[in-house]
């Protein structure tokens, strides 16, 4: 319903009611924004809330002033392209543009990001023993602690993991919404995934989900 | 045709086993590297244990978002019109408008004040 108001549709009378200066124009543009931008406000909102480390008030502010700004520069979007993509790269900046302004500094210096290139030949093998049913190893944890983990991981890797693989983005798409070559993307995401499923890891251990492997 | 998987050494194979399961990997050996991630004893296990990660972590994509968040989006960008219309426009943090600004608003698309 919300977006049929939204978009002034199915509401017989409205357009008695509204005022003489609404403009034919803009809602026009207020219905293509509803139709293309509004649908991926869940995804923008959980892509929000990993970057807000959790934070669900920050979250939602961040998705709010996303979509502001969204309809703001809605004239230049083109439609029918890559609408989600373009939601991210806006939360992304905005996101980083606060940090800034809060005085938080990046988790990770610039300098050591991608300093090697060990990731890209990720030779190590998954972190159980073959033996472990591997469903059963993932099924043990529940949603919450798997984003207590993403959320230690410092941020670049972070926001890759997410928007990889809970998102489901390409890596051309990784690519647009970070601003970094696809070769960066690759290795910063296969290093996200290692910092990740080595602090499930641990964890499962501590909780005692699987038993410590031998030293290999 | 593929070549033999054997060919390819497990560390080779196992190097591109994220560009595999990512649904990116290309290059003229493409097809081997994935017959051999899917039947080599010793990756095979590999294979399903990071297949078994992205899928557990794609099932996180449906955790509940608040229930007011949609309501809200609307309401600073019916807030925007309204403050455009009148000449002026919000920056940053200043995107929350008052209160009656918005009812009002509300009020009229509801037909209700």
């Amino acid at each position: 319903m919300a977006v049929a108001l939204f978009a002034g549709a199915g509401m017989p009378g409205e357009a008695e009611r509204a005022p003489a200066d609404e403009s034919a124009a803009e809602s026009l543009r207020r219905r293509g924004f509803a139709e293309e931008a509004l649908p991926h406000m869940e995804a923008v909102y959980r892509f929000a809330l990993r970057l807000a480390r959790g934070r669900q008030d920050e979250a939602e502010d961040l998705t709010q002033d996303t979509f502001l700004q969204a309809y703001r520069a809605w004239e230049g979007y083109t439609p029918g392209t890559n609408c989600r993509s373009w939601l991210f790269t806006i939360a992304r900046n905005r996101f980083l543009r606060g940090e800034e302004r809060r005085g938080r500094h990046p988790e990770v210096p610039e300098s050591q990001l991608d300093t090697t290139a060990e990731a890209l030949a990720a030779g190590r093998y998954g972190p159980v023993e073959t033996t472990d049913p591997e469903r059963a190893y993932w099924d043990s944890f529940i949603d919450e602690e798997v984003m207590r983990a993403l959320d230690r991981i410092p941020a670049p890797f972070r926001e890759v993991v997410v928007l990889s693989d809970v998102q489901g983005l390409s890596y051309p798409e990784l690519a647009d919404v970070l601003a970094l070559p696809i070769g960066t993307v690759k290795s910063r995401l296969f290093r996200g995934r290692r910092l990740l499923q080595d602090a499930l890891y641990e964890y499962a251990v501590e909780m005692g989900y699987v038993r410590p492997r031998a030293e290999r | 045709m593929s070549g033999d998987w054997r060919v390819v050494p497990c560390r080779q194979a196992v190097s591109q086993l994220w560009e595999y399961l990512d649904g990116e990997l290309r290059g003229a050996d493409a097809e081997t590297i994935r017959e051999h991630l899917e039947t080599c004893a010793r990756c095979c296990p590999h294979t399903d244990f990071q297949r078994a990660y992205q899928r557990f972590l794609a099932r996180t994509a449906d955790m509940p978002v608040p229930p007011g968040l949609r309501r809200r989006v609307f309401e600073a960008i019916l807030a925007e019109d309204a403050g455009s219309s009148a000449g002026s426009s919000a920056e940053g943090r200043g995107v929350r408008r008052p209160r009656w600004d918005v009812r009002a608003l509300l009020g009229r698309i509801f037909g209700r004040s």
